[in-house]
Formats: structure tokens, C-alpha cells, sequence
């Protein structure tokens, strides 16, 4: 057992909490489409230590076929966390609580989906927490909205999520781990962001009904920045994949050979071949 | 005009124009008379059809599935006798990580009759098709076109590769036995198999087949009798794809129930 004591405070007398952040700071996120090279579609999420590996295979066929659906996609999600990615080695046996959130992510991420543009086929989510450090279901949803998108399936609109708690008194957005284990509540939310409307909603702990509502509120507006940061993914990753028009990708490959040559002249190579054509 | 030009990158839940200006094509979607991206990439305005679409730069839509006129290439692994199902993993010369099932009907092989899909493909061909239908699964296939067809075929006697000679006609080196499929132009070049055309079936004139016909059936009987009956069904089919109808069968002499006409 590692040696985890509660910390004195959540939020230090200079009003900040454990790691330096204001109330309503998000921690450093960095998303990052096509990581894997076989998935169809893939994306990793590092949100401060949280580092999660989303992956989707499909629409492809669906085995075992008694699941198929005969008007719509199915849409199978699986969350697994790794057995390192928590400071105990985590059981490798799947456990209630990653069913509940595979279970949890796949209805998060339904409503975004046009599942019925393929009927019989299966849209495989694989979710693969390397490590965990607090908001793992909601970094989760962010990584696989973005890895759908990144395979091609039409989507309404991809879905960001966050979650929203309370420590000491104070609501804070995305919390921590110690914030997670010792805080007084937690609201993870997602949304579909132009008609803010919610496809995940939990919450542990209590809150008055003016804490909740400012909690949504904060949840909104901090779900809108990772919008921003996954759609800035995904043109990165539209980017790397077509490299700005075929003409200039021509020209890319003069300023390569112009290189090469430059290269043989350092070396004295063409100003050989200059005096044997003499 | 329209929220965005051709060419701008988008993603998905952008607005991109309202439904009087461009009606939604592939990677879009239309809501309360608004135009939304579907999918990420690139515009492509057609104002000719007056469509808006999502695609990748070189034109393609990206999701796993095949579209119609995508050419697919894969193994068979089941042929019956009116159609085959085939194991796709490669679409337009990529690798697809997970195989997908597509299907060949009996009258997508060819433009002409083909009485059973045992004569033009059989299970273990590798064969280049093309799609008919766009994000179905299974994919229905069509190998009618020069450049579809079988790629590489194994012998169904022993499993080696058969060569091609002319036409459709295949030959196996080792066991010589000789069996028809339908081909394609480059069929066997992937594969180091040269074309054999010296090894061409040999066409017997009509005379030589209905030599003994006015003899009496007496004589004919015994000389089937002692002719081994496999050489004649091989040779049969070897002639599989010449329009010359079956004399033999109609003149009505023929007693040996034949399973595969019935």
C-alpha cells in the first residue's frame, strides 16, 4: 500500500488549490489524433498526469451476429484501465466500475452519432487508461468523441467533458485525484456544445441547488475550451494527413532535392561533376 | 454566400451554410434548415449539383466502409452455386486493418451466362472486384471490367497455382489438371505465374467428337465403358467457356445421370 494520507487542506489560505490552480483552471490538456496505426480512427488525451488511449475500429462487421441491430450501429464501448496505471496494481479482471463506465461513455457518445447511416455493422470503442490521476470518464469521452472523428464517422458534434466538484466548500473544475478521493462532491458532465445539451451527468457527494446550477454553468463553459482544444486536434491532424495543397507538396520536394544538392556541394560532389563536363 | 468557401478545413458540428444555398452531400448533415459538418476535412462546394460535402484532400470520404467503385481485393471463402462470398482486405491497394465480408452474385461475374459460379470462381481465389454499393455491409461486389476478375486461383486437385493458358482456361503445372475462372487482364503476374498459351486446350474438330456417332450404341456403350469417365468430365470443363452448345447431352444417348446439370 502506498503511504496516501489526506492532505491538510484542498485549498490553500491564498485561496488556490493543491497544484497551484485557481478555481475554475482546468489542468494542461493536450490531445493528439491518429496515434495508433492500425485503428481506423485514434487519439490520446494528457490531462495534467491523466494519459488515456482511445481507439475505433469500424463500422465493420459485428460477431458475435445475435447483437447486430437490424436499423442502426452498435455502439461497443470498452474501458479498461491498465493494471499500472493507479499507485496499487490495479486487478486485471474487468472490474464493476469499468463496466459501468464503458456503459457510461457509450451513451455519452451516442447522441453524437449518426448510428443509423450503417445498420448491422459495429463501431468498436477501446479506451485504455495508461494512467490515472482523477477524471478519467470524462477525459475518456473527450479522447473517444475525438478518435470517432478522427475515423471518419459522422458525428454531430463532438463531445467534450469535464468534471465539475467540491472541496472544502469551494466548487472546482476538473479535479484532481486527491481532489476526487477527499473533495465533498463531483459532477462529471458532457455536452454536445453548440445546443449545450447534456449526454453525461453524474454526481457523487452533495450540493445545494445553487452549488449545482453554478457547477453546471462552470462545467459548460470549461467543456467549451476543450471544444476548442479538440477541434484544433483534429485540423492538426487533417494537416498532417494532407499537407497544404498537392501543388505546394510539389514544390516541397524541389526545396528537398534543392537541399540534397546543397548537401553535395558542401561536400565538393558537384563541383567535380562541373569540371569532368569541362 | 455560404458560412465557408471550398477548401476550408472543418469539423465536426460546424456550420457551413444554409439548406436554400447548397443541399448536404457526404460529411454533412442538415438541421432545422442548416447545413452542419459531419465529419472533418475539407470543403468541396459543387455549385453545379449545388452540394456541399466533407471529404479528404484527394477527394475521398474517410470511414472504413467501401464505397461504390472502390476496388477491393480479397480471398473466397465460400462459393456456392449462385454466388461467393469473399474476404476484402485490401481497398484501393491500402491494407484495411479489420476484413470485411462482400458478396458476388452469378450475374455480377460477367456480361454472359455463367450456369453455375463453380465454373468462374471457386473458394481459395484471390480476386480483384469492385464495390456496387456504398457503406453496406457485406459490400456487394461486381467483377464485370477487364481489370476485375480472379488474381491467382489454386488447383482443386492438389493445391497448387494454376497457370493461365488462353482465354479463361487455367492449367495446373504439377497435376496437370486443367479448370476455368473467370480472369483478370494481369491474372497470375503478382504472383511470378507467367502465361502458358503453348498449354492451350487443344480444340477437337467436330468430327473427332461425333466419329462413331452412326455407329451402333452397342459399340458406343462399351467404348465408354472402357474409357475412364474422370478425363472426359475434366475435359468437359475445360471447354467450360466455349459458346459450343452440348451436343452430346441432347442427342440423348447419354445414360449417366450428370449431378451437376440436374
Amino acid at each position: 500500500m502506498s503511504p496516501e494520507t489526506r492532505p491538510d487542506f484542498l485549498i490553500t489560505p491564498e485561496g488556490l488549490r493543491l497544484d497551484g490552480r485557481r478555481f475554475d483552471e482546468l489542468r494542461p490538456i493536450e490531445l493528439q489524433c491518429g496515434v495508433l496505426k492500425t485503428a481506423d480512427g485514434s487519439a490520446s488525451i494528457r490531462q495534467g498526469k491523466t494519459y488515456i488511449l482511445a481507439a475505433v475500429y469500424g463500422p465493420r462487421e459485428l460477431h458475435p451476429r445475435h447483437l447486430t441491430l437490424g436499423d442502426r450501429a452498435f455502439l461497443r464501448c470498452v474501458y479498461r484501465m491498465a493494471t499500472f496505471s493507479v499507485p496499487d496494481r490495479k486487478k486485471a479482471a474487468p472490474s464493476r466500475r469499468e463496466r459501468e463506465i464503458s456503459m457510461v461513455v457509450a451513451n455519452a457518445l451516442e447522441p453524437a452519432l449518426f448510428l443509423e447511416e450503417f445498420p448491422k455493422t459495429v463501431i468498436d470503442v477501446f479506451i485504455q487508461v495508461i494512467q490515472a490521476d482523477g477524471g478519467t470518464r470524462c477525459a475518456s469521452i473527450t479522447a473517444a468523441s475525438l478518435a470517432l472523428a478522427d475515423a471518419g464517422i459522422p458525428m454531430r458534434s463532438l463531445v467534450p467533458a469535464v468534471a465539475v466538484g467540491k472541496a472544502d466548500g469551494k466548487l472546482i473544475v476538473d479535479l484532481g485525484d486527491e481532489e476526487d478521493k477527499y473533495g465533498q462532491g463531483d459532477v462529471p458532465i458532457a455536452i454536445l456544445p453548440r445546443t449545450e445539451e447534456l449526454t453525461l451527468l453524474q454526481q457523487d457527494g452533495y450540493f445545494t441547488r445553487e452549488e449545482f446550477l453554478e457547477a453546471m454553468q462552470m462545467g459548460i463553459n470549461a467543456c467549451k475550451y476543450i471544444h476548442e482544444l479538440q477541434k484544433d486536434a483534429l485540423k492538426r491532424a487533417y494537416a498532417k494527413r494532407a499537407p497544404e495543397g498537392s501543388d505546394e507538396e510539389e514544390e516541397e520536394d524541389e526545396g528537398g532535392s534543392e537541399y540534397e544538392d546543397n548537401l553535395e556541394a558542401d561536400i565538393g560532389e558537384s563541383d567535380y561533376d562541373e569540371e569532368d563536363e569541362r | 454566400m455560404a458560412d465557408v468557401k471550398s477548401g476550408d478545413v472543418v469539423v465536426p458540428g460546424d456550420q457551413l451554410c444554409v439548406i436554400e444555398e447548397l443541399s448536404s452531400g457526404f460529411g454533412t448533415y442538415e438541421q432545422d434548415g442548416i447545413v452542419y459538418a459531419a465529419a472533418s476535412g475539407a470543403v468541396h462546394i459543387d455549385l453545379k449539383e449545388r452540394s456541399i460535402k466533407v471529404l479528404e484532400k484527394d477527394g475521398s470520404v474517410r470511414i472504413a466502409l467501401p464505397m461504390k467503385g472502390d476496388t477491393l481485393v480479397g480471398e473466397v471463402v465460400n462459393a456456392y452455386e449462385q454466388r461467393a462470398e469473399v474476404s476484402l482486405v485490401k481497398r484501393n491497394d491500402a491494407d484495411v486493418p479489420s476484413p470485411f465480408i462482400g458478396e458476388i452474385h452469378i450475374s455480377n461475374v460477367t456480361r454472359r451466362y455463367v450456369k453455375s459460379m463453380y465454373d468462374v470462381i471457386k473458394s481459395g481465389d484471390i480476386v480483384r472486384a469492385m464495390a456496387t454499393n456504398t457503406h453496406t455491409i457485406p459490400v456487394q461486389l461486381t467483377l464485370i471490367g477487364p481489370k476485375l476478375g480472379v488474381m491467382l486461383a489454386k488447383c482443386s486437385k492438389c493445391g497448387n497455382s494454376l497457370s493461365l493458358t488462353t482465354g479463361n482456361n487455367l492449367v495446373c503445372l504439377r497435376c496437370e489438371n486443367r479448370e476455368t475462372r473467370e480472369v483478370a487482364s494481369d491474372y497470375g503476374q503478382r504472383f511470378g505465374l507467367e502465361p502458358r498459351p503453348d498449354l492451350a486446350p487443344r480444340k477437337r474438330s467436330y468430327d473427332e467428337k461425333r466419329y462413331d456417332s452412326e455407329r451402333p450404341r452397342r459399340d458406343r456403350e462399351s467404348f465408354r465403358e472402357r474409357r475412364p469417365s474422370r478425363t472426359s468430365e475434366s475435359r468437359e470443363r475445360g471447354r467450360g467457356t466455349s459458346s459450343r452448345p452440348v451436343r452430346r447431352r441432347t442427342s440423348g444417348d447419354d445414360r449417366r445421370p450428370r449431378v451437376r446439370r440436374q
